[in-house]
């Protein structure tokens, strides 16, 4: 009977935690697997030395990349074939902070626009060379610096205005509804400042977590979580 | 004299009840320095290995085991004529109160500091370990154990007198 009592108040103490552990997990593993997949499309564009797009299909929760031959479309014809393929797992919802729509919305991956068609969305390309063939659309841009680097807002950390239009795949662990600070985002990118390549996954921080003022900050670690 | 002997189990089952109670006390807290380690690791971008998370519920359940087994030991072996514990009752509480302020502290240092911000996580996990089986652990046994002998010894206080 003691036995019994002690295990059951072990399991519910810790049942909270293991819970919110598994959501914090789910979400960064997500994060994790994309930026690793946007790292083994560019290694491939280097290694090839062919143009390689990375589409994601948010309903169906897939992401293929292919080697993109002339006339240099962004779309997967007949003869390209798929040379990277992989399911974002369940439990995290493609959707933007703040505000950010509804899931699977316009701005949720912001990779939009290339060559003047925005009908090409939902896109990652990567030139012969390994650098990002920037997307066109007012979504789409690159991100600003902060205006002042704090404890809470720390070197590395990116603003998203005016207008929340920084390019980047945006993960959360709501989906829609709910009070918005209390939503964990992931922005996942690559080429924020410069050239380089740099794959890079940052964090939404709430202007209740310590933001810059009339800033849309996503931080590098160590994050604050809201659960 | 039937009415002392009914007068001892009974204070016997309250000091067993009691000793639950501090039983559940030490195996909560255990859990709560643990998992707030694992929780501080996702402050970072590093993703925990399937192996520390087995590390830290692992123990929590081990240390469960083990504070029931020392509890059911100090409940049926023998008292020697000499015992080393002579106030198991007092001992056992002031044990447990030890032990489940020692986890709330590791608890509270692990959170305010963040388990892996100075060190690194895999060097936080060893300091902590160190701590918690070297300190806190041995306290919650010699809790379990006293609060195990407390109810099988004869009770002390009299019971409140019946309206």
């Amino acid at each position: 009977m003691v036995a019994v009592v002690v295990a059951s108040l072990v399991c519910l103490l810790a049942g909270p935690y293991l819970y919110r552990l598994y959501q914090r997990e789910r979400l960064r593993q997500g994060a994790q697997e994309i930026s690793t997949m946007l790292l083994a499309a560019r290694l491939t564009s280097l290694k090839l030395n062919r143009q390689i797009v990375l589409w994601f299909d948010p309903v169906n929760r897939v992401v293929t990349g292919w080697a993109d031959d002339p006339p240099y479309n962004f779309i997967q014809d007949p003869d390209e074939n798929t040379l990277l393929r992989f399911k974002i797992r369940s439990g995290i919802h493609f959707r933007y902070a703040p505000g950010g729509d509804r899931v699977n919305g316009p701005d949720a991956i912001s990779f939009d626009g290339y060559e003047g068609n925005p009908d090409l969305v939902d896109r990652v390309v990567f030139r012969p060379d390994g650098t990002l063939f920037a997307p066109q659309s007012p979504n789409s841009k690159p991100p600003r610096r902060p205006r002042a680097v704090t404890a809470a807002v720390p070197f590395g950390s990116i603003d998203c205005n005016p207008d929340d239009s920084c390019r980047g795949i945006y993960i959360s662990d709501r989906p829609d509804g709910g009070y918005e600070a209390n939503r964990n985002t992931f922005r996942i990118s690559v080429n924020d400042f410069g050239p380089t390549g740099r794959v890079t996954i940052l964090k939404w921080l709430p202007a209740s977590e310590g933001a810059n003022p009339r800033e849309t900050n996503y931080v590098p670690p160590p994050w604050k979580w809201v659960d | 004299m039937e009415t002392h002997s009914r007068e001892i189990v009974q204070r016997r089952q309250y000091d067993r009840r009691t000793g639950a109670a501090f039983l559940c006390l030490i195996a909560g807290t255990n859990v709560i320095p643990w998992m707030e380690l694992l929780l501080g690791e996702t402050s970072t971008s590093e993703l925990l290995a399937p192996s520390e998370v087995r590390i830290a519920v692992g123990t929590c359940v081990l240390a469960s085991l083990l504070l029931i087994g020392t509890w059911l030991s100090g409940r049926y072996s023998a008292i020697p004529e000499k015992p080393w514990i002579r106030r198991p009752r007092r001992a056992g509480l002031q044990f447990s109160i030890a032990a489940a302020a020692g986890n709330l502290l590791l608890g509270g240092i692990v959170r305010f500091l963040g388990s892996g911000a100075l060190y690194g996580f895999p060097a936080a996990l060893a300091l902590f370990a160190a701590a918690w089986y070297l300190i806190v652990l041995p306290l919650g046994v010699l809790a379990a154990f006293s609060l195990g002998r407390a109810g099988r010894a004869p009770g002390r206080r009299k019971e409140p007198d019946s309206l």
